[in-house]
């Protein structure tokens, strides 16, 4: 079947569309790639000495994930307190420690999230 | 000599999460070409990305709409350009082959990552759930 000026015209261009939209996704995947590579960032150490200045590089997916657990706190090795925390990681440049199910870990709880001001 | 994609060696050293995790990146772009291309001419191929594992793989494949609804029924399958399978690092199966393109299943930690990213609004930073082990990207000695 013949196809009329109009139709091939019309088709070309969804046929258009499409390849820039999926020019639009190249680009975006170029970005969300680029937010994976570029995640490191530092954040302080958040032992329990208020004196400490520590810093701790962490990539932003680890921080992200550490953070879905309000009991969790990140900490440069050998600032944990063992009398009131556990260590459940170690072997990534820093500590992740958990609050035992005590006092402290329930202030520790509620203070996450943060209350907005 | 041009680069390589989808091989390998352009994902060496990269982790189980990560290889998931870039699945996961390439479905996401390629569920809004499927949306966008299904209300633009649904009964015509439309142009994929390939989803192998190595993140500047960006080689197109014409694939009906049908056939692309088919993989996106399972969680942990992708499409990958023939071959590419390799960039995925052991952590995929090739369950069906096509003239154009294959079907891998994810599997291992890879494909929990790719499977608790579906649906994902940002599966390149999202947390996912996975062992610590699986989530380190191996130093490289040479660049990739």
């Amino acid at each position: 079947m013949n196809e009329s000026v109009n139709e091939r015209q019309a088709r070309l261009g969804r046929n258009e569309s499409v390849f820039r939209a999926v020019n639009d996704e190249i680009e975006a995947l170029n970005q969300a790639f680029a937010s994976v590579d570029e995640v490191e960032f530092g954040i302080v150490c958040e032992c329990g000495d208020m004196s400490c200045a520590g810093q701790i590089q962490i990539q932003s997916a680890e921080y992200a994930r550490v953070r879905t657990d309000p009991t969790l706190f990140l900490l440069i090795p050998g600032h944990e307190d063992l009398t009131v925390e556990v260590v459940v990681e170690s072997d990534a440049g820093y500590a992740v420690v958990r609050k035992p199910s005590d006092t402290p870990a329930e202030k520790a709880a509620n203070t996450w999230p943060r209350p907005s001001t | 000599m041009a680069e390589e994609h989808g091989t390998d060696h352009s994902t060496a050293g990269l982790s189980a999460e990560r290889i998931g995790r870039n699945d996961a990146i390439f479905r996401q772009a390629n569920e809004r070409i499927n949306e966008f291309a299904d209300a633009q001419q649904p009964d015509e191929p439309a142009p994929f990305i390939c989803e192998c594992a190595d993140p500047k793989c960006q080689e197109v494949v014409f694939i009906p709409l049908a056939e692309y609804a088919t993989i996106r029924e399972g969680p942990r399958l992708f499409w990958n350009v023939p071959g590419h399978e390799a960039s995925s690092q052991g952590w995929a199966q090739v369950i069906e082959t096509h003239d154009s393109y294959v079907v891998v299943v994810k599997i291992g930690p890879a494909g929990e990552v790719a499977e608790q990213l579906e649906g994902s609004a940002d599966p390149a930073t999202e947390a996912v759930e996975i062992e610590l082990r699986f989530r380190r990207d191996e130093p490289q000695d040479e660049p990739v």
